[in-house]
């Protein structure tokens, strides 16, 4: 096998850009010749424990998560994407000088093939690394607002924070719409330069602001010659499909929590509408509700549900807080009924796919953005219901299952996929 | 546009033939879904060769039929619910290749963005009650949770590139919503481009770290893995973008803490033995020869392609009652 360390350090000092493209535009593209490896796999057979992938392990995995409704699930501190309904991390990444990145364009321009126009261009040895930590990178409505602090830091031994100078901020719109320039980001810097923060919001709810926006730098580096460009993406919904007006409503309802939350709906969409709630006597997460709904502006509350036997697995009890409200919508261009149930609507579909639209618009819609929070009645814990979801449905395809799991137990076709095996290639 | 729907309806027209009420078994479908790749001489649809030229085979099956799905992963975003998008011919090729009621069920086999694109379908399904019908997910290289390549380059790139930044491809969909469907990651940790230590997160080297991810920094102080094109945190389903030395699991019993999405766990050997192979062990995995499995990381010393690789010959070296 490649050493990779030595073939790092052995690179030349100003080492291209060529494996860039190759990691950009052939590891992750066409497949796929994996290096050759020397290593013994194992090929044993016999019973089935719980959690491999056999018709038996399948059957446990959806019997588990039956247990409970697909739109009300048990939420624990460990699921950080759904406590952080509008964030991702963001990287530390690479500085690449915008000479670099000029040569390449230009070399593009001229009709230069992808490929060798990076591997023309050189790099220096060692790039200082930055990060955009942001406080959101999902935007929904207009009064939504991006922070995003830059900082800059050396990649030699202990990462030091560099002296930076911004030279321009501006934010450049979706490909979808041309990557319209849509203005400079006003900005302001520590007195010590090491960081620097962005702020944005989208100055109306136009199609321009809409869809994966990039924030992009302009910067020195002290210590560094050139210039560097930086990017940082994120999503913004400047139209919103709806809002949560604030008001909340509470019941039992067959030994599950229900809350009924307030909405204005502006567009007939198909929507997933989430929201947590929190046990505030513990103060731990208990469930994260997600309704998979079409939303119409006739409607003036969603129903949130928090399934009985979540409380009563957890022993939640007492008063519970919902909290990160949020919808997300579908931009689609036929009925939403037909993306909620495709296989009814096939026909429909596959008409529809035979004169699409010519022109293409971010996926997604959003329902603006809020913090609000709802704060429940005290509840004891035996007053939820410590009974299974049922679903005619669910049971349905559960025993399909069985089925499926006993024809797999055939030894006869078990011989012959052995036989094939036989004459694979090793 | 009738070349592209052409396949579909001859695909659906047979698979229908095939799942006739007289027969009396499932029919197996076996569905390899491929990540980016440039599109120019594609055809989009299902097909039962590898129209594309993505895969470096077909897989083994003793009573299935393969089929390729082939979607734009260049021109379009993989939750795309136009079609040539993701989005829209995994939906048609499921609807078409998947349900029970014309008596199939399906393997799936998904690469790199193939699998973005078909865990946002899944999610966004309502495949708890409907007659959709998945065995399990064999996801290899998994993009599904971005890269940090396409947060640099995004902008050179193509319009596949906007959705595989990482707040776009973890932001897209819920990647805990697998409706009880199985997905587990071959992750990567074979990198030797002159970049590897550029792109990917990376934490101090300590004893646990996994010694087949690249040693980087000034003095190989870092760990970093990678498959090249995808970090851990992607291919193994964390539920952050951060530095990640093995696959972990939420595949009942086990219940990582460290943040792994529901429903996600690595292909394949499991608890029994804790991944060391061999001794009690009963169906450890994995099944072919030269993956380079890693048992105490639960990953593949392979690089991007060689995860796409090591799933075929998976599918083809497994028992029958785990991949017919």
């Amino acid at each position: 096998m490649p050493n990779t360390q030595k073939i790092l350090r052995s690179a030349p000092a100003g080492f291209t850009l060529c494996l860039l493209f190759a990691t950009l535009f052939a590891a992750m593209g066409r497949t796929a010749h994996a290096q050759a490896v020397k290593d013994a796999g194992q090929s044993n057979t016999s019973p089935t424990p719980l959690n491999d992938a056999t018709g038996q392990a399948t059957i446990a995995a959806f019997k588990e998560f039956t247990q409970y409704p697909p739109e009300s699930r048990p939420l624990h501190t460990a699921n950080w994407d759904l406590l952080h309904p509008w964030s991702t991390d963001t990287p530390s990444l690479p500085m690449i000088p915008r000479s670099s990145m000029r040569q390449i364009e230009s070399l593009r321009a001229a009709g230069v093939p992808e490929e060798e126009a990076w591997q023309s261009v050189a790099l220096p040895a060692s790039l200082p690394r930055y990060q955009f930590v942001m406080n959101k990178t999902i935007l929904a409505g207009t009064q939504d607002e991006l922070q995003a602090q830059l900082t800059v830091a050396s990649n030699q031994g202990a990462a030091l924070p560099l002296r930076i100078h911004v030279t321009q901020a501006e934010v450049i719109g979706d490909s979808d719409f041309g990557s319209p320039n849509l203005g400079r980001v006003p900005f302001s810097c520590t007195s010590d330069a090491t960081v620097c923060t962005f702020r944005w919001k989208a100055p109306s709810a136009q199609k321009q602001f809409w869809g994966t926006l990039e924030l992009v730098v302009t910067a020195t580096v002290e210590g560094m010659a050139g210039d560097f460009v930086i990017r940082q993406p994120f999503f913004s919904s400047p139209m919103v499909a709806g809002r949560f007006t604030g008001q909340f409503d509470e019941r039992l309802e067959n030994g599950s929590l229900v809350i009924d939350a307030g909405v204005q709906v502006q567009k007939r969409m198909a929507c997933f509408v989430s929201a947590n709630l929190f046990s505030i006597d513990k103060n731990v997460p208990t469930h994260h509700a997600e309704r998979r709904m079409i939303v119409d502006p006739s409607m003036k509350t969603i129903s949130l549900n928090f399934f009985g036997k979540v409380f009563r697995d957890q022993g939640h009890e007492g008063a519970f807080r919902l909290q990160d409200l949020k919808g997300q919508c579908e931009n689609l261009a036929y009925p939403p009924e037909w993306f909620l149930d495709s296989a009814s609507h096939q026909a429909e579909l596959q008409k529809f796919q035979s004169v699409p639209p010519t022109t293409q618009e971010p996926s997604r819609i959003y329902f603006e953005f809020n913090n609000l929070t709802y704060t429940t009645r005290r509840y004891a814990n035996g007053v939820f219901s410590d009974q299974p979801w049922q679903s005619p449905e669910s049971a349905r395809k559960l025993e399909m299952f069985k089925k499926a799991a006993a024809e797999l137990n055939n030894p006869e076709m078990d011989a012959r996929k052995r036989q094939l095996q036989a004459q694979q290639p090793k | 546009m009738q070349k592209r729907v052409l396949p579909i309806l001859c695909i659906l027209a047979a698979s229908l033939l095939m799942a006739s009420p007289s027969a009396q078994a499932l029919t197996h479908n076996i569905l390899l879904i491929h990540g980016r790749s440039d599109s120019s001489n594609e055809q989009f649809g299902v097909f039962t060769f590898d129209q594309h030229q993505y895969w470096s085979g077909s897989p083994a099956t003793a009573d299935g039929h393969v089929f390729f799905v082939q979607w734009d992963a260049w021109n379009r975003t993989f939750d795309d619910t136009t079609c040539p998008g993701g989005e829209c011919i995994i939906n048609n090729a499921v609807n078409s290749l998947c349900n029970v009621n014309n008596g199939q069920e399906c393997w799936i086999i998904c690469h790199s963005a193939g699998c973005a694109a078909f865990e946002n379908y899944l999610a966004k399904s309502n495949y708890c009650c409907n007659p959709i019908f998945i065995a399990h997910v064999m996801a290899a290289s998994s993009a599904a949770g971005g890269s940090e390549i396409a947060n640099v380059f995004s902008w050179l790139g193509h319009t596949i590139d906007k959705s595989l930044t990482v707040s776009y491809a973890r932001g897209a969909y819920d990647h805990n919503n697998m409706q009880g469907v199985v997905v587990r990651g071959f992750g990567g940790t074979f990198n030797n481009t002159a970049t590897a230590c550029l792109f990917f997160p990376s934490q101090s080297v300590t004893s646990t770290s996994n010694p087949n991810c690249n040693r980087c920094g000034l003095f190989g102080g870092d760990s970093q893995c990678a498959d090249g094109a995808v970090a851990l945190h992607s291919t193994c389903g964390h539920n952050r973008a951060a530095s990640f030395q093995d696959c972990n699991s939420t595949l009942a019993p086990h219940n990582d803490t460290a943040g792994t999405y529901s429903f996600h766990g690595w292909w394949i050997t499991d608890q029994a033995c804790n991944g060391q192979g061999g001794n009690s062990c009963n169906w450890s995995g994995p099944y072919s020869p030269n993956t380079n499995w890693n048992p105490g990381f639960k990953t593949y010393n392979v690089d991007h392609g060689g995860g796409a690789v090591n799933a075929i010959a998976e599918y083809s070296f497994a028992p029958f009652a785990l991949c017919p």
